[in-house]
């Protein structure tokens, strides 16, 4: 039988009266997935090596509702025994000191604030844990969010032990709940409030999710959006990229803090350098001894977008976690080619120029700026190099095209029809050699009878027989193509200065 | 609680009428398993579930799992990892209020209930067999050919009521089947055993589904260190062919059909 008793917390050291719930509120954790971040980390700080983090599937979320659904985190970290309950779980402990490695864990902490798993406190209706440290008993502590999140006029820490319970478990208990294991914490999330369920289900407007797990059937937007940001900023192991940027930059790419294995609804997140195939790749390294700053990583110049475009920009990554999102820090160059552009850059000894939120350096700190100014120039340099890649690349694509439409018009030639004198500005056929025999080129019933290929919107009538059979890889090629066979078979000149027309319009399109 | 589901009876049992269930789908049925779609109440070690996604390849999105207690549910969720469905309530207020419309028709049901089915007093006992029935309803809407149903009940409990239901049972096979079994000496798990399939089948043909004597098997068994007898059951049912008839002589006839499993003597398991 479960001995469970309630737990008399001892006072709670160094909290901060009322800060929680001003911190929480002020706008720090603006976004649910900011919170699962946060938690993250602190599991990461709690030393462990793997979190799960279970949604519920796509089918069932589209049917449940906000009140009903359930979301849990599991972690292997350390665990928590009652005292750390109250003094880790529902406190702030004084900021970590991310420049110092613990002892404990051997990591510099990347959680900010100490604050944990009560980011969530905005967003849920309940908030269950059921913790376990090594030699200690386990412990289940509930939490109502919702009164928490509600001014009491209390002491915070009045306030918070009226919200909270905390018993012990049996390790039985604990043992069928996590698998047997030896320590560890397991976060239950039962109700979300109604935004942060729309949020789940449909994403943000402006993310957009292609490529983005796209073979994943199971994933809502929102989803895949928490993923794709958890993706980029947490200390995750680099995955397989098709170019082989991360095995050429290993040392480069290499950080002073170990990666952890972080699995969404059963998905292992796995940072990515979106390279493509055919990139140009640079070597980023910055030193500045003085101010003891060191970044190194590599910047790659694509040689088309970037894909996904979130990942358009450099990310730079403080103790391994990424600061922000991919961004070009005020870098302005040629707009086409800056599509291109991606990167990674570890960085180091900037922990002062983070603004309050980590979300961003300080660029009017100096040791920041001085990073900047280099960075500047490395974008300048890669963004050059997009640019003549690209350039490159449209020649290429336009001598393929000019190819392809040469040995077109040879076999056009071959087929019989002689090149006529063309007529010059009259419209009027010239005496041909040969008579175009529309019925055989072109299957018409009558050798007189003749159809546009292009409708009077200027549209490609795509049934017709010229475009049947001269069709290139693109619009723009079957249109050069087939106006070339009109003009060798001396098709009437109203009809091709259609063709022309069309052309034009689809360069003004583009 | 630890273990309480891995002993060498029940791992029998999920031999003999669970893996069963899987063997005909795949061999007889050929049905491919990234299309069978499983119902279950596991525990919180899934342990057969488990078994099913490492070794028949099951495919997690497939598994539909219902438990209602709140602690067990967490490693059933953390098993299934957001890709099955865990829907955490009692079975029989999830189908009372129609809540597997959206994940049925189901190939394999598994109820591995651990509670008595015949009491008859109460809603609660009632809505365990409107919650068995309800399988047969949505897999006939979506007029689902051929499943299977897994059933396990304890093998004892029975109110007065209940007992007498079973006596009363057996003596109206006996007049269908001409048989004259004595139930004098039975233990309830017996009398539960022999009886049961006859209202299994009746409910089937109900809904337009039929089975045969071949398609019903099931023992009686006690767990090692259980003090209780459980029975256990498995059952191939068929949708009805619409040429065969459904009417009331059609629907008897293969009702004493399925009758002749109670020829034989109702099992108790064996190592």
């Amino acid at each position: 039988m479960d001995r469970v008793k309630n737990i008399i917390p001892n006072p709670v050291k160094e909290m901060i009266e009322d800060h929680l719930i001003k911190v929480l509120t002020a706008g720090t954790y603006t976004t649910f997935a900011k919170a699962i971040r946060e938690t993250v980390s602190n599991s990461y700080d709690a030393g462990a090596s793997k979190v799960d983090i279970i949604f519920e599937p796509k089918e069932l979320l589209e049917t449940t509702n906000a009140s009903t659904t359930v979301i849990q985190i599991h972690d292997d970290g350390m665990g928590l025994d009652s005292a750390d309950f109250w003094e880790k779980f529902v406190s702030i402990r004084k900021s970590k000191i991310p420049s110092k490695k613990d002892k404990t864990t051997g990591r510099y902490p990347i959680g900010q604030f100490g604050i944990g798993a009560l980011a969530f406190l905005p967003f849920v209706q309940g908030l269950s844990v059921y913790s376990k440290k090594t030699g200690s008993e386990p412990v289940h502590g509930r939490i109502d969010a919702l009164k928490v999140m509600e001014t009491s006029g209390l002491s915070y820490a009045d306030h918070i032990t009226k919200n909270c319970e905390l018993s012990l478990v049996s390790d039985a208990k604990w043992n069928d709940i996590s698998n047997n294991a030896t320590s560890g914490t397991i976060i239950r999330i039962d109700g979300i409030n109604e935004d942060v369920y729309k949020y789940l289900l449909r994403g943000s407007p402006d993310f957009e999710e292609a490529g983005i797990f796209d073979k994943y059937a199971n994933l809502t937007k929102g989803l895949k959006e928490i993923m794709w940001h958890l993706s980029t900023v947490l200390p995750l192991n680099y995955e397989y990229d098709e170019a082989g940027v991360y095995d050429s930059y290993k040392t480069a790419l290499k950080s002073i803090n170990p990666s952890i294995s972080v699995q969404i609804s059963s998905v292992t997140l796995m940072r990515r350098i979106y390279a493509q195939k055919g990139c140009k790749k640079y070597p980023f390294i910055y030193e500045d001894s003085k101010d003891k700053v060191k970044a190194t990583g590599v910047i790659i110049a694509n040689p088309s977008i970037t894909k996904p475009k979130h990942a358009n920009g450099i990310m730079l990554r403080l103790n391994n976690v990424g600061i922000g999102s991919f961004q070009f820090f005020g870098f302005k160059g040629h707009a086409s080619a800056q599509t291109r552009i991606t990167g990674e850059i570890h960085v180091e000894g900037l922990h002062d120029e983070l603004e309050n939120s980590r979300e961003s350096f300080a660029l009017y700190r100096e040791k920041f700026s001085k990073l900047n100014e280099a960075l500047m120039k490395a974008l300048q340099k890669s963004v050059t190099a997009a640019a003549d890649l690209s350039t490159k690349k449209s020649e290429n694509r336009r001598a393929q095209e000019e190819n392809r439409i040469a040995n077109k018009i040879t076999e056009i030639q071959k087929a019989g029809l002689e090149k006529a004198p063309i007529s010059k500005g009259s419209g009027k056929r010239t005496s041909p050699t040969q008579k175009p025999n529309l019925k055989e080129q072109y299957g018409r019933k009558t050798a007189d009878t003749f159809t546009d290929p292009i409708d009077m919107h200027y549209k490609i009538r795509s049934d017709h027989a010229l475009f049947k059979k001269y069709r290139g890889i693109s619009e723009k090629e079957t249109l050069r193509t087939v106006l070339i066979a009109m003009k060798l078979a001396q098709l009437p000149e109203d009809s091709y200065q259609k063709v022309i027309k069309a052309l034009i319009r689809l360069k003004e399109k583009k | 609680m630890t273990g309480q589901y891995s002993s060498p009876e029940k791992n029998k049992i999920r031999t003999a009428l669970w893996d069963r269930a899987f063997n005909d789908y795949a061999k007889i049925e050929k049905g491919l398993i990234d299309d069978l779609r499983y119902f279950c109440m596991p525990s919180a070690e899934c342990i057969y579930e488990k078994h099913l996604v490492a070794n028949r390849k099951l495919t997690k999105r497939n598994i539909v799992s219902v438990e209602k207690d709140y602690d067990l549910s967490i490693p059933i969720r953390e098993f299934l990892g957001g890709e099955g469905i865990h829907l955490e309530d009692s079975l029989e207020n999830l189908t009372r209020q129609d809540k597997l419309l959206l994940f049925s028709p189901f190939d394999i049901v598994n109820l591995d209930f651990c509670g008595q089915a015949f009491v008859f007093s109460g809603q609660q006992y009632q809505q365990r067999w409107s919650a068995i029935e309800y399988f047969f309803k949505k897999n006939y809407e979506k007029r689902k050919s051929v499943f299977y149903l897994l059933l396990t009940i304890f093998g004892g409990r029975s109110s007065s009521v209940g007992k007498q239901f079973l006596l009363d049972k057996i003596t109206q096979l006996n007049d269908i089947t001409g048989l004259g079994k004595n139930p004098t000496s039975w233990k309830e798990d017996r009398l539960i055993q022999e009886v049961l399939p006859s209202i299994i089948v009746d409910m089937g043909l109900k809904h337009n589904y039929y089975t045969g004597s071949a398609d019903i098997e099931g023992y009686r068994y006690r767990q090692t260190g259980h003090r209780c007898n459980m029975v256990a059951f498995y059952f191939k049912f068929r949708l009805l062919d619409p040429k065969l008839g459904s009417s009331t002589i059609e629907k008897n006839n293969l009702f004493n059909a399925a009758l002749s499993y109670y020829q034989n003597d109702a099992k108790e398991l064996t190592l």
